[in-house]
């Protein structure tokens, strides 16, 4: 054992001079990505992935099949076996395993699916609810979550078209209870990409840029919420919603700012992270959440959304100041084969990412794709989380960092911006700043940063570039930029 | 002479008191004495410095907002020029050009620096305006039309001659064109379509919204031009001509082509003139509610009224459940038998002094019905009453009399008033006052401004002024009030002090260079092109009229309904594609409502000349080492769908994207140069902040290494040379679906998607012996059948997968509708119940697949648990499928029924089973105690009793067809 880790520290090491040597180092220096071998027979456009308690991966695909992935977390590709479960479900976007039986979201209800004759292909598809509308236009996805700590499912319906929710609960969030009663729990969503918990359990889905949506970004769906887009809201009548989430909430005002409109509608939940558009991304799509416990390195309990367009993974840290949740993005991975839309973690810390481009073009090129990342056990310098405080931002690091680079303003530059909170579709970066950086405070040990600014701006987008910063062996950050949504300031402590 | 106030609430109430002096129509207006005008305006002396809540309100008539402008409005200045700090030479030079000090004041040195606004040509102007208004604005312009650029030639006059002179110069305009102008009542229905157009076209871009807006309101003050009170200037006829080409009488330019077809020129100004004070042939009043006869009108609220043309459709809002009245007087010339002829679907009728005279109700289609009256001489009430349930929709009414023959009822022979026509004093020409006016029209300087236009003589001004550079700016026009015998302009203190800058700067010959750029943007100034596109910083929408701005499908974001960034478009477009869109109105983005206008080649100069100097970027091509179709080629893989999928969101030369429609690719090689292409699609970012564009080389890297080695200037060159061919281009891959066809073999296919008559959860299954059937999970029914090939996924697994798809098979057999299972009291009689699915009881549960994978369907009915078996059997008759149909309850229900089948006709046979509708042979096995009925109720329909022994209950069904 001592000499293993030996020779990983030797190898670490070595790794770490060469990159400072030769060149920049890369994200394929820490997190290499291996192309899962998929079969020709499988046309593995993945909107759900799940593991399962043997160690397969499940992956149900748009064009309405369940794979099975044996050994997929091997080095060897060729060990790995694929074999179709099932077939004929509609376009199914999320995958959990429960008690043997393996639950599958389609379009227009949660199914759960075993297979009794133990042949390896599903023979009992038994529909657990659905109690929800759907009219026959493309929009209408819906996305499964996991299960939450009481064993409910979270299912986020897409609206009938970008500016319509024409049946029931199309633009809500329904928590389908383990006796397959719906009880709706969010209304205001547009346009999902995918849905996940943060390692407290608290769900949240991303949603995409359109009519109240200025960009895309991350949503807390807290129980009652309402998720800013108010076309759905005509389903608070239905009596199940009457139940649950009381009466209508006040329609928000076109062209207004959600941290302006949040005052009036005491429902809004605000975007807990705000993915700046183009710079990060174009469709947020699949999260997941590293409750690996450091296999995957140093972003324990930290979450990964995938974004279609980009065919990437971002980083995000939530944190949560005065009930309500906001936080940073970073850019994390690039070059996924596909647009990154489904997100899996695996024991063993390894992270998969599925893909499709149909409809919507993907930078990875590839139809489809399933990819896995690897941690190398070599630590990025990165930032590794961003804090707001009373007065400015604390970073911290993933290593320690150059004092003197570190604590020089000219190391940093931020702005700010927000976007338009209205019925139109989508909205160009506003109400720009540039805050001023007062002053510095490197940490004793090197691993945070105070930033004490002066300009906090409430409901923007505070852009920071850390371009300057160096860490203690001379490495820049991998990714330099991040992006953090402030709609609470903390109280001074 | 005595100056008027220039403060202005007295201006307002002096606007207000000629408006009420115009409507009467008192030509003596003109002679009015000013002590009078003053007396009458004596107590409003308050002076307005802030806007009150009540100005916040549209004036009713002009639809415009706020204090009324008190001085010349030029958009431009207004925005760009009218606030502390801005340029103010610039802002003057605008003035002098907008309003065209240089038609007195030569320009010189300076003339390049001033866009030049050329006055409307006024020979025909009796004919397209009310003279006596015409006369009023020459009177006091300001006072007529608050925000007028056109001065007041003759204030220095006394009062009472200033009345003689408008009005000779009203007839001598009489005198050369005679006037046929006449006003007429705006349809109803026109009105309605005008008003949509006139709110996205983009008239609104210079123009005051005419209706609510979410927007503040504070902001549209200033920048809005003016259009004065239309409808006491204009008819319908009039303003619809101007509107289909105003360059005709204004050729300016300041007011462009807007590209309008004649219909929509019409409407426009049917809603500009929607309160002309005209009689109209009829009122008509539009209800909406589902009846099956007359409802009693007089107790409904209508949703909609207002004038109508004549008897007939085209006013309502829906084309289902709706009734209309249509009311007013009939014009009888002569006494004698009329009969009357009323053709509708569904009901109408016909009153006249309102007795029943026609009778034409119920629901029916379009048939006649007519009836016969003897009517005396003069104006009798007729009334029409109209409704339609669902359908079509018609409705026509005739008449024919004492030398009338059978005909539509004429807009001539009706009018919503009977008060006589025709008592408004005409405007009788005078000869003598119309030779002064000839006198006064080159003398006072209007001739200046304005000439007659084509076809009529040129008029020489005999006015003329300093040239500007000799111009003392605290004199003249520009003092205040304006000293000597000016032409009053009503200046506000910022445009004095502009104007004394520009001048000052002309003097001084310190005019800032003129460079390709400035030009550009001098003529984007004078044209107002920056209320819609921006340049630079500069321009745009702004947020108080962007809601205006519209597409057809508001999924394409701003990219679809805003006006494009005219930054660099010089580098952008290619020669023949820039004038095209200048002078030929040409249309890339059909799905944008704001229109380009057209300005008039000799209003934009050098325009595009200027752009393409200013913007065009010395960047070359890459040298690639392809030759045109090896290019070609690669760029026709790379916009497929297994390339860069660049039809995901573009249209293809007319074929639509799964998604949005953006843009036709087939356009991009005409109209884009290939150097800026190639700039674009390596960082379409940076040409267009915000597009939805995506950057499909990040980086500067292809996503695509397998296409030309993976260099990206090579797959970029053949993207470009892809485009170049244009229209003739082969179409990409996945813009048309190839077939996706599911065969099944020897195990049966499921398929669950949006399916044709089975819904949007359908689940459709091919079994082995080449039947297929499609079940309803909602319905719980199955509802289709059809042999042969099973199903092609091709709609729903290519693009986004919008729509219904139908069999890939034959012989389709659609079984009946609704519940499955219902309780009926009485089997011969009870009606099968319409409620179905979830409402009538009934619970989704999934199915099971058996060892070749076919399904039983599970639902539940109430506390029942159904299952639902069908399997596919070979035999000698072709394949049929034999259905077992399981039912399990704890506590059996009672009176409980299957519907097999519904139709028009269904025949017991010989054997036992059952032929529905010739087409559909049904066999059913069930015990001895629960045989089929056939029964007629409605339909005839052939239902099997449910009979449970031991808590089971089981019967089969066998389906040839």
């Amino acid at each position: 054992m001592p000499r293993i880790l030996t020779s990983i520290v030797l190898v670490a090491l070595f790794a770490a001079a060469a990159c400072a040597a030769d060149r920049p180092p890369t994200e394929d220096d820490y997190y290499p990505m291996l192309r899962m071998p998929i079969p020709p027979e499988a046309y593995l456009e993945a909107g759900g992935l799940e593991w399962l308690a043997d160690g397969r991966l499940a992956v149900c695909t748009r064009r309405g099949e369940i794979w099975m992935v044996e050994n997929p977390t091997v080095a060897e590709p060729e060990k790995m076996k694929f074999s179709l479960f099932a077939s004929g479900l509609h376009e199914p976007l999320g995958l959990v395993e429960r008690d043997g039986w393996i639950y599958v979201t389609q379009r227009g209800e949660v199914t759960r699916l075993k297979d009794e004759d133990g042949d390896g292909r599903a023979d009992v598809l038994e529909t657990v609810a659905d109690g929800w509308g759907l009219s026959g236009d493309y929009h209408e996805y819906a996305f499964g979550s996991k299960f939450d700590r009481d064993g409910n499912m979270w299912v986020v319906l897409c609206l009938t078209g970008s500016f319509t929710s024409n049946v029931p609960y199309r633009g809500w969030c329904l928590r389908i209870t383990p006796d397959g009663e719906v009880i709706p729990t969010c209304s205001g969503i547009r346009s999902p990409g995918g849905i996940g918990s943060n390692a407290d359990g608290d769900v949240f889905y991303t949603d995409n840029q359109g009519p109240w949506n200025g960009t895309c970004g991350l949503k807390h769906l807290r129980p009652g919420g309402f998720m800013g887009h108010p076309i759905g809201n005509r389903w608070y009548d239905e009596p199940l919603a009457a139940d649950a989430m009381g009466s209508r909430p006040v329609e928000p005002k076109t062209n207004s700012r959600i941290a302006a409109e949040e005052k009036r509608v005491a429902e809004l939940v605000p975007t807990a992270v705000m993915f700046p558009y183009n710079a990060m991304g174009q469709s947020a799509a699949g999260i997941a959440c590293d409750m690996s416990g450091g296999k995957f390195g140093p972003f324990a309990k930290q979450l990964f959304v995938g974004d279609q367009t980009h065919s990437t993974v971002m980083r995000v840290f939530l944190e949560k100041i005065d009930g309500v949740y906001q936080g940073v993005c970073f850019p994390f991975r690039s070059g996924f084969g596909s647009g990154s839309l489904s997100l899996q973690f695996a024991p063993n810390g390894a992270m998969f990412v599925g893909g499709t481009d149909r409809g919507w073009g993907a930078r990875g090129g590839k139809p489809y794709a399933l990819d896995r990342l690897d941690w190398t056990g070599r630590t990025p310098f990165e930032i590794h989380e961003m804090r707001a405080k009373s007065d400015g931002f604390e970073l911290t690091f993933t290593e320690p960092v150059d004092t003197a680079t570190a604590g020089d303003g000219k190391s940093y530059e931020m702005k700010t911006y927000t976007y338009i909170y209205r019925s139109d579709y989508g909205s160009p970066e506003v109400d720009h700043t540039t805050p001023t950086i007062k002053e510095i405070r490197v940490a004793a040990d090197g691993r945070s940063v105070r930033l004490v600014i002066d300009g906090l701006q409430l409901g923007h987008v505070h852009d920071l570039r850390a371009a300057g910063v160096r860490s203690k062996t001379g490495l820049p950050l991998l990714h330099d930029k991040s992006y953090y949504t402030l709609n609470r300031i903390p109280a001074a402590q | 002479m005595t100056e008027l106030p220039t403060f202005d609430g007295l201006r307002r109430a002096l606007w207000w008191l000629f408006l009420g002096l115009a409507i009467a129509g008192v030509s003596a207006a003109f002679s009015i004495s000013n002590a009078a005008l003053l007396a009458a305006v004596d107590d409003d002396d308050e002076e307005f410095t802030e806007v009150t809540a009540a100005e916040r309100q549209p004036n009713p008539k002009t639809g415009e907002v706020g204090p009324i402008a008190d001085r010349p409005i030029v958009a431009a200045f207004e925005r760009f020029h009218a606030s502390d700090g801005a340029d103010v030479v610039a802002g003057g030079l605008l003035l002098l050009g907008e309003l065209n000090c240089t038609s007195c004041h030569a320009a010189d040195a300076a003339s390049d620096a001033i866009a030049v606004k050329q006055g409307p040509l006024l020979g025909d102007v009796a004919g397209r305006a009310d003279v006596e208004h015409v006369g009023q604005f020459i009177f006091d312009p300001h006072g007529t039309k608050p925000g007028t650029t056109m001065p007041s030639v003759i204030s220095t006059l006394p009062e009472a001659q200033r009345g003689r002179a408008a009005e000779a110069l009203a007839h001598y305009f009489l005198s050369i064109r005679k006037s046929t102008f006449a006003l007429s009542a705006p349809d109803g229905a026109a009105v309605a379509r005008g008003e949509a157009q006139f709110h996205q076209v983009g008239c609104v871009a210079c123009h005051a919204p005419r209706r609510e807006l979410t927007a503040d309101l504070d902001e549209r003050i200033g920048v809005s031009i003016p259009l004065g009170k239309l409808d006491v200037k204009y008819s319908i006829a009039s303003l619809s001509a101007f509107l289909s080409d105003p360059l005709v009488v204004r050729p300016s330019g300041r007011m462009p082509h807007m590209a309008l077809t004649a219909a929509q020129a019409g409407d426009i100004a049917s809603y500009l003139l929607k309160d002309t004070d005209a009689p109209a042939p009829l009122h008509y009043a539009y209800y909406e509610g589902s009846w099956n006869d007359f409802p009693d009108f007089d107790k409904l609220q209508p949703v909609h009224a207002g004038n109508a043309s004549s008897f007939g459709l085209g006013q309502q809002s829906r084309n289902d459940a709706f009734g209309m009245r249509f009311d007013g007087f009939l014009h009888v010339a002569e006494e004698g038998d009329y009969q009357f002829w009323l053709s509708s679907d569904d009901g109408s009728r016909l009153f006249i002094d309102e007795k029943i005279v026609v009778d034409h109700g119920g629901i029916h289609g379009t048939t006649t019905k007519d009836g016969r009256t003897r009517l005396t001489a003069g104006l009798h009430p007729i009334r029409v009453e109209y409704f339609e349930q669902a359908g079509e929709e018609v409705l026509t009414v005739e008449y024919a009399g004492p030398r009338i023959e059978r005909q539509l009822i004429p807009a001539s022979a009706l009018s919503s008033t009977d008060k006589p026509q025709g008592d408004k004093p005409t405007f009788e020409l005078d000869a003598k006052l119309a030779a002064k006016g000839k006198v006064l029209f080159a003398t006072v300087g209007c001739a200046s401004c304005h000439q007659l236009g084509p076809g009529f003589e040129l008029v020489e001004s005999k006015v003329a002024g300093p040239p500007l550079a000799q111009l003392d700016a605290t004199k003249g026009c520009l003092s205040d009030p304006p000293s000597g015998d000016v032409p009053h302009y009503s200046l506000s203190a910022r445009q004095r002090i502009a104007l004394s800058a520009a001048l000052a700067a002309i003097r001084t010959d310190a005019l800032p260079k003129k460079s390709p750029a400035s030009r550009v943007h001098q003529t984007m100034t004078a044209l107002n092109c920056y209320a819609c596109h921006a340049r630079g910083e500069i321009g745009g929408v702004p947020a108080t009229r962007n809601e205006f701005f519209t597409a057809d499908d508001k999924d394409l974001g701003d990219e679809g309904r805003l006006p494009p960034l005219l930054t660099g478009a010089g580098d952008k477009l290619q020669d023949k594609a820039l004038d095209a869109i200048l002078t030929s109105a040409a249309v890339a983005r059909p799905y944008m409502h704001a229109r380009m206008p057209q300005f008039g080649a000799a209003n934009l100069g050098a325009i595009a000349a200027d752009m393409i100097a200013s913007d065009r970027v010395d960047a070359k091509l890459p040298e690639v080492p392809d030759a045109h179709n090896q290019a070609r080629h690669a760029g026709w893989k790379l916009v497929g769908k297994n390339g860069l999928t660049c039809i995901s969101c573009h249209t293809f030369n007319q074929h639509k994207s799964s998604g949005i429609q953006s843009m036709d690719l087939a356009i991009m090689g005409e109209r884009l140069r290939p150097e800026w292409l190639h700039r674009y699609l390596l960082e379409p970012q940076a040409f267009r902040p915000g597009t939805r564009m995506p950057q499909a080389w990040p980086g500067g890297k292809t996503t695509r290494p397998e296409v030309l080695s993976g260099d990206t200037n090579r797959q970029i060159n053949a993207v470009i040379a892809f485009l170049s061919e244009g229209r003739r281009a082969r179409i990409p891959e996945g813009v048309i679906r190839s077939s996706l066809e599911l065969i099944v073999g020897g195990e049966a296919v499921v398929y669950r998607g949006f399916l044709d008559v089975a819904g949007a959860r359908g689940i459709a299954v091919g079994y082995p012996e080449q039947v297929n059937l499609a079940f309803d999970p909602v319905a719980m029914r199955l509802a289709m059948l059809w042999k042969g090939r099973f199903f092609d996924a091709s709609k729903h697994w290519q693009g986004r997968g919008n729509g219904f798809q139908g069999p890939a098979g034959d012989d389709v057999l659609r079984l009946v509708d609704g519940a499955p299972l219902a309780r009926l009291e009485d089997a011969q009689k009870t009606p099968w119940p319409k409620e179905t699915g979830k409402e009538a009881g009934y619970r989704f549960r999934g199915y099971r697949l058996d060892a070749l994978r076919r399904p039983t369907f599970r639902y539940d009915y109430g506390a029942m648990r159904v299952d639902d078996y069908p399997v596919d059997q070979w035999t000698e008759g072709g394949p049929v499928f034999t259905r077992t149909v399981t039912l399990a309850a704890a506590e059996p229900a009672q009176d409980l029924y299957f519907r097999a089948a519904a139709g028009d006709k269904i025949e017991k046979q010989g054997d036992g089973s059952f032929v529905v509708d010739g087409r559909l042979k049904l066999r059913i096995e069930t015990g001895e105690d629960a045989k089929p009925i056939v029964r007629r109720v409605g339909s005839s329909e052939l239902i099997v009793p449910v009979k449970f022994d031991g808590g089971k209950a089981k019967f089969v069904l066998r389906y040839a067809w």
